[in-house]
């Protein structure tokens, strides 16, 4: 007992000075992250600024029932969840695959360049990337349209006004942005693997693939388990520019193209209310909070020195 | 022991969310104060008023408040001070600025919802202050000038309008006469036309320029509005309108068989080719089409200035007198002198020169006199809309028509003309607004939802009407549209017969 009590001292002690350092980070949480919550009450109230956000009446839960109110909350929530599964598998297997290949390419320039021209897409904005997109499927003068299915006497397609292709054009677009980013993870842990466990295998006699198969991704899991649980707790969120600047809004298409944010941005836009954005907010979180707690408890079921808390 | 440290952490950070929490608090309580207090100690009265520009403060502004408060001073013991913003940013600024507690007397929350305002409890009722301090308003309310001080919501006055040169709306496409002129359709001013005759214009032009689309990009702006008559009360039109002059029930404008025809003849024109193939989702404005020699004109409303001496205003409705909820000048909770604020509104008003000095400065530096009887200016020698130390258009002060006018196309004759035969045809729901209620508000976000969803792709004619239409008519009524109906339904109901 006594012994255990001189040991917390001397840890404390040792500590000290780490949580000093850690002062400046947490006071920037406490005032970026944490106080703002208080905002949350803003979901139940109805907001009157006479009377103050915190004086103003309750109302219950009425803020979330637009959410609900149009009957889409079912398509919102599907296809939100849907395409976050999808974006994270193929980012993922993707961005793992593209790191494995240039990590194998041997000339430094040409690697630099690779690398370069895959990262590029991923810093411009949606903005460029929605004419961009606009450029290849519009009926005017899109390169599809007119350069492609007209030269070879097909039909012209509507893209704009067709959902069904849409699932298709957002997984690319997606993909075709967001690799170099999550290449650029994976290639700094690969990197940061120990050239000697390579020296060893081929020693052994392993084949590159072997290589691959047996040293880079066991090494690669934690960072892949990481990245995991950093997007699931995105999973009720969707990338803005990506659902609704590429496909303009256009309001046909919302059956594949809707998600909880542009539904949201789409409702409010008009009224104003702070009310019923902070609810969607609020919803948002609540179920990006059980989604983290669920994904870390799964894995460390599955793992347990893997799992993040 | 980490366990323990774990824990105090957790009771630290708990006690600082409460701590912010009642920093919140006291942050907010503040402002309140403030603004509740008045100090009426000076002879007078100091007033902040938003000044809305469109991008950019003109130079001479402080000139022209120094000019206004030599006289408003001497007058009705007011002295202004002017706070520049550009009238986009407003859009979203104003309601920050208020809920922060920032002090304004008077503002203009130009094109906005002016009930959100209201149900944020962001600005006053402004009945009894007109009553005690604007006599010249109040008179002219009396006589029935309702774009005096329309905007009445829960039987109260809530913003005071300039008055405008020129009241009134009905449909109409705005067409570059070139077009017109080479075919041999006969156009008359004043002849109300039909969508078919609208489409033998864009059949016979499309003959002559087979690259153009002649009715261009239609959906951008809810083109309907454009093409019928119709008026919501003041609210979305998505949730009720009255269908004519004569109606006074509230119908659901998109399950009408005027406007189901309309798509119709959307659908048609579309496939033969006279609306832009992308007009869904382009993002060039109509007006860019039209210059650039894609489109031949655009649907407006059919007042006289909004067809130059380029372009015919083919009428497709009556003209009529519909509810304007432009907006108008409020003053927010957070003003510490009301009363001085309505009473120079009042002085603005009644005195055409002083709105003459707000709207165009100064006699002889900003601007000389052309034509007294016409109420015409000019610029000084040398002085252009470049490089003038005061040139604001937005037209905001005062009653307008007294207001002098830059060109000849812009004479009050014909805005004159336009206004009356408005003026004899009214809406029946004129001089009240619709004020939704907090259920209705639910239902009315699902509601615009769904029309942003169906709207545009239907008023460009581009998709199918058979398997769109009663998806979309649907989708309305599930959002609760009847629901929103039967309540505006109510609040007309109460105010005609209180008429």
């Amino acid at each position: 007992m006594k012994r255990k009590e001189k040991y917390k001292k001397i840890r404390w002690k040792w500590m000290v000075p780490f949580y000093i350092m850690m002062i400046p980070g947490l006071v920037y949480f406490l005032i970026n992250n944490y106080m703002p919550m208080a905002g949350i009450v803003m979901a139940f109230k109805k907001i009157d600024y006479s009377k103050g956000i915190f004086g103003s009446d309750w109302n219950g839960l009425a803020n979330f029932e637009f959410l609900f109110a149009s009957g889409q909350f079912g398509t919102m929530v599907r296809n939100t969840i849907l395409y976050n599964g999808v974006f994270i598998i193929f980012n993922t297997v993707l961005g793992i695959t593209v790191a494995i290949l240039l990590n194998e390419i041997r000339a430094k320039i040409a690697n630099r360049i690779y690398q370069t021209v895959i990262l590029l897409p991923y810093l411009m904005s949606w903005v460029v990337v929605s004419y961009l997109a606009f450029a290849f499927l519009s009926n005017e003068t899109g390169f599809i349209n007119n350069g492609i299915l007209e030269k070879l006497g097909l039909t012209q397609i509507n893209f704009y006004q067709e959902p069904k292709y849409w699932p298709w054009i957002l997984l690319f677009v997606n993909e075709w942005k967001n690799i170099g980013f999550s290449m650029i993870i994976y290639l700094a842990a690969i990197v940061g693997i120990s050239k000697d466990y390579y020296e060893a295998a081929s020693v052994d006699g392993a084949t590159r693939w072997q290589q691959i198969t047996r040293i880079t991704l066991p090494c690669l899991k934690p960072t892949i388990i990481t990245m995991f649980i950093l997007s699931v707790s995105k999973m009720f969120y969707s990338d803005f520019g990506l659902f609704f600047q590429v496909p303009k809004n256009s309001g046909i298409l919302y059956p594949t193209t809707m998600t909880i944010d542009t539904y949201v941005y789409n409702a409010l836009m008009k009224q104003n209310n702070p009310g019923m954005s902070a609810a969607a907010g609020f919803l948002q979180a609540i179920v990006g909070f059980v989604l983290v707690i669920g994904a870390n408890a799964l894995i460390r079921k599955i793992s347990r020195e893997d799992a993040i808390f | 022991m980490r366990k323990q440290f774990k824990k105090a952490a957790a009771v630290l950070l708990c006690t600082a969310t409460a701590l912010s929490v009642l920093a919140g608090c006291s942050t907010q309580t503040e402002p309140e104060q403030s603004g509740s207090e008045k100090e009426n100690t000076s002879e007078t009265d100091h007033i902040v008023v938003t000044y809305l520009t469109l991008g950019q403060t003109p130079a001479d502004l402080q000139e022209v408040q120094d000019a206004l408060n030599e006289r408003s001073v001497k007058d009705i013991g007011v002295e202004v001070e002017f706070k520049p913003v550009s009238a986009y940013d407003a859009m979203s600024q104003f309601t920050t600025w208020l809920a922060t507690g920032e002090r304004y007397d008077l503002m203009m929350p130009l094109l906005q919802d002016l009930n959100t305002y209201k149900e944020q409890g962001l600005i006053q009722p402004l009945t009894d202050l007109i009553a005690e301090n604007a006599p010249y308003i109040q008179q002219m309310t009396d006589e029935g000038w309702t774009y005096a001080s329309n905007n009445t919501m829960d039987g109260e006055i809530w913003s005071v309008m300039a008055v405008p040169n020129v009241t009134g709306s009905g449909g109409g496409f705005v067409v570059k006469k070139q077009y017109v002129d080479e075919t041999d359709w006969a156009y008359d001013e004043n002849k109300v036309y039909t969508l078919d005759e609208l489409g033998e214009l864009f059949a016979a032009i499309k003959e002559n320029h087979p690259d153009m689309y002649p009715c261009g990009q239609t959906g951008a702006t809810a083109s309907y509005g454009y093409v019928g008559m119709f008026d919501a009360m003041g609210g979305d039109q998505a949730t009720g309108v009255l269908m004519d002059t004569e109606s006074t029930e509230i119908v659901n404008l998109y399950e009408t068989d005027e406007y189901r025809d309309y798509l119709q003849h959307m659908r048609d024109w579309n496939l033969a080719g006279y609306i832009y193939p992308d007009a869904a989702v382009t993002d060039s404005s109509q007006e860019e089409l039209v210059d650039s020699g894609v489109a031949a004109g655009y649907f407006m409303v059919s007042a006289p200035v909004q067809a130059d001496d380029s372009e015919y205003m083919i009428r497709l409705t009556e003209v009529f007198q519909p509810t304007q909820a432009m907006g108008g000048w409020v003053v927010p909770n957070t003003a510490e002198e009301p009363e001085a604020a309505v009473r120079f509104l009042n002085y603005v008003w009644e005195n055409p020169d002083i709105a003459n000095l707000i709207q165009w400065g100064i006699e002889g530096e900003h601007y000389v006199v052309l034509d007294e009887e016409k109420n015409l200016i000019g610029f000084p020698e040398g002085k252009d809309a470049t490089n003038s130390g005061y040139y604001n258009t937005l037209g905001l002060w005062g009653d307008t028509r007294e207001v002098y006018v830059w060109s000849e196309s812009q004479s009050q004759e014909k805005n004159d003309a336009y206004t009356e035969e408005a003026m004899n045809n009214p809406m029946k729901d004129i001089g009240v607004l619709y004020s939704p209620s907090a259920e209705a508000s639910t239902k009315i976000a699902a509601i615009t939802a769904v029309v942003e969803q169906y709207e545009p792709s239907l008023e460009t004619g581009s998709v199918d009407l058979d398997q769109y239409y009663e998806e979309f008519i649907n989708a309305l009524k599930a959002a609760g549209v009847d629901d929103v109906i039967a309540e505006k339904q109510e609040q007309l109901d109460a105010f005609l017969k209180g008429k």
